[in-house]
């Protein structure tokens, strides 16, 4: 940080909001990672792997249906490694957390079996912290915004850290000449997403929180969109909670008014 | 005088209570040739790249051109500030000189809502001494603003581009250079220790050979970042900023450029926001602050 300027995603009531819950915004951080994935000579992308004639080229696309396993790994390889930056980001800026987290990834990038992950977010210290006396330990991460992030310490609680599950899960071969349900590809929608929320409860469990809020469920669509392609893609979301050990500190509910 | 705005009912009420008036709508446009950057100097396409120094100052060039005719039409009807700035930029469907490709030129568009404090009674001709103020901030953000003790000391936009070279295996330090001079490559590489917290849960570990982290794709992209963050603050420096809100970064991982004979790519970050500085005097302190979800009221 250069002139004690800071830099933030933040609107401006929601910078108000972090000044008012004892916060002050430090800079805006990014980490991201692309992660190879080694492709069979003969396929050219990862949506093509995942195309038509999967389960055929690659023996790790279940040829009867079943996760991906491949894909989950990678995407969690990546994440894990963007999550490691943006921290080291934030670390560098004193900041004891990172709020308004913005999540994004795309298969085939920057190159053919690349996977881009990416987060950028607001790092936020505590007021009157010099920086770099930041709690070292932990740094908090969430993707609630500004507004959120005071009405969650308000009531008595703390970010106890962004959490992601993901899901790839190629769907059984099914086809119909009639008007039918397709059992395969519902059932690979349902696993899928299971599977998501599953990883996604696992990870708030690992950090001993009560809860995860504002969650949003994904069902991207990098993977299904080659003609034919049978695999379905979930990406589950939210910031885990816990209670705040003093909560003397809980305050009556804001209100909110919805513009 | 009838006027023109973009806002909705609600933030029209709320900027009328913040003794703001709209005046119009104002907009400015703008094409400018301005084709995708290639590292190197190499010339793929004679006449239609650009290095990537070359990149940056003309984006950067056009953008303050467009800006700054949206600036003026502002001070033409006497505006006070410009609210709800959005740029836009595209590329031109006109095509190139002869047969070239249509990609070379951008068109920048930029709009706004143009409005002037109440008490400034009669808008009439530019009598005012001011520069109409720009920022991206929509009214209830502007009030929140000033009702805190800050001001929108105008909107600060920047291009950034970076070039790295990236090791065909992976295992190489990246070497990163910014428009072409200086360069760092200090990045560290991806630690290893992050254990997916999924086991268990029914994922088949693949083989881990398959899937690694390319370090220096991010180190490129961060570059980019910092680049343009930093270009955002030396802007603001001048305005007597505190801080800049708000800032939208237009496009994350943008042009890139990989061919067969070259290893180097290219992140373009295009980032704008709005500089805040504290009003003096400041007023007091309000109590507990109204909750708008003004977030993304546009998008």
């Amino acid at each position: 940080m250069t002139g004690g300027m800071f830099t933030s995603g933040l609107s401006a009531s929601e910078f108000l909001l972090v000044r008012d819950a004892g916060f002050e915004p430090a800079g805006l951080v990014m980490g991201s990672s692309v992660c190879h994935i080694a492709l069979p000579p003969t396929v050219t992308s990862v949506a093509q792997l995942t195309g038509p004639s999967f389960g055929t080229i690659f023996s790790n696309v279940p040829k009867d249906g079943g996760e991906v396993a491949e894909l989950s790994r990678a995407m969690s390889l990546a994440r894990g490694t963007a999550t490691t930056r943006l921290e080291e980001d934030a670390r560098g800026l004193g900041a004891d957390g990172v709020i308004d987290i913005r999540v994004e990834s795309e298969w085939d990038s920057w190159y053919a079996g690349a996977l881009e992950f990416t987060m950028t977010g607001t790092a936020v210290r505590r007021v009157g912290a010099a920086p770099g006396s930041a709690a070292g330990d932990r740094l908090f991460t969430c993707d609630l915004s500004g507004q959120d992030f005071w009405k969650l310490l308000q009531s008595g609680h703390r970010p106890a850290g962004l959490v992601i599950g993901y899901c790839a899960y190629a769907a059984e071969p099914d086809s119909a000449l009639s008007n039918r349900e397709l059992a395969g590809p519902t059932r690979a929608i349902y696993t899928a997403r299971r599977l998501a929320v599953a990883r996604m409860r696992n990870e708030a469990g690992h950090l001993g929180a009560t809860g995860i809020v504002g969650v949003r469920l994904d069902g991207l669509g990098g993977l299904s969109r080659p003609a034919g392609s049978r695999t379905v893609e979930f990406r589950a979301a939210g910031t885990a909670i816990a209670p705040v050990m003093d909560t003397q500190t809980m305050q009556p509910s804001a209100t909110a008014l919805g513009l | 005088m009838s006027f023109t705005s973009e806002l909705s009912v609600s933030e029209f009420a709320l900027a009328a209570e913040a003794g703001l008036r709209p005046l119009r709508l104002v907009g400015a446009a703008g094409g400018f040739y301005l084709p995708p950057p290639v590292a190197g100097g190499r010339v793929r396409r004679p006449g239609a790249t650009l290095g990537p120094t070359d990149y940056a100052d003309r984006s950067n060039r056009a953008r303050d051109t467009v800006l700054d005719r949206l600036r003026e039409e502002a001070r033409a009807c006497g505006a006070h500030i410009v609210i709800g700035v959005s740029l836009r930029r595209q590329s031109a469907r006109q095509r190139g000189p002869g047969d070239g490709p249509a990609d070379v030129y951008q068109e920048f568009t930029a709009v706004g809502t143009a409005m002037a404090r109440a008490d400034h009674a009669d808008p009439g001709p530019p009598a005012d001494e001011r520069e109409p103020v720009l920022t991206n901030l929509r009214v209830p953000d502007y009030c929140k603003l000033v009702r805190h003790g800050f001001t929108p000391a105008g909107l600060v936009a920047a291009t950034a581009v970076a070039v790295g070279s990236a090791a065909s295996s992976g295992s190489l330090p990246p070497a990163v250079t910014v428009g072409g001079a200086a360069r760092s490559g200090s990045l560290r590489p991806a630690s290893a220790a992050y254990a997916p917290a999924d086991r268990g849960l029914g994922i088949v570990l693949g083989d881990p050979g398959t899937l690694h982290d390319r370090p220096e794709y991010h180190a490129v992209t961060r570059k980019a970042y910092s680049v343009a963050l930093e270009k955002l603050r030396t802007a603001a420096r001048p305005l007597g900023a505190a801080g800049i809100t708000a800032i939208e970064i237009d496009r994350l991982r943008a042009e890139w450029e990989q061919t067969e004979w070259s290893n180097e790519t290219i992140v373009v970050v295009h980032a704008m926001g709005t500089a805040v500085a504290p009003s003096a005097p400041a007023p007091e302190r309000q109590a507990p602050l109204t909750l708008m979800p003004v977030r993304h009221l546009d998008k």
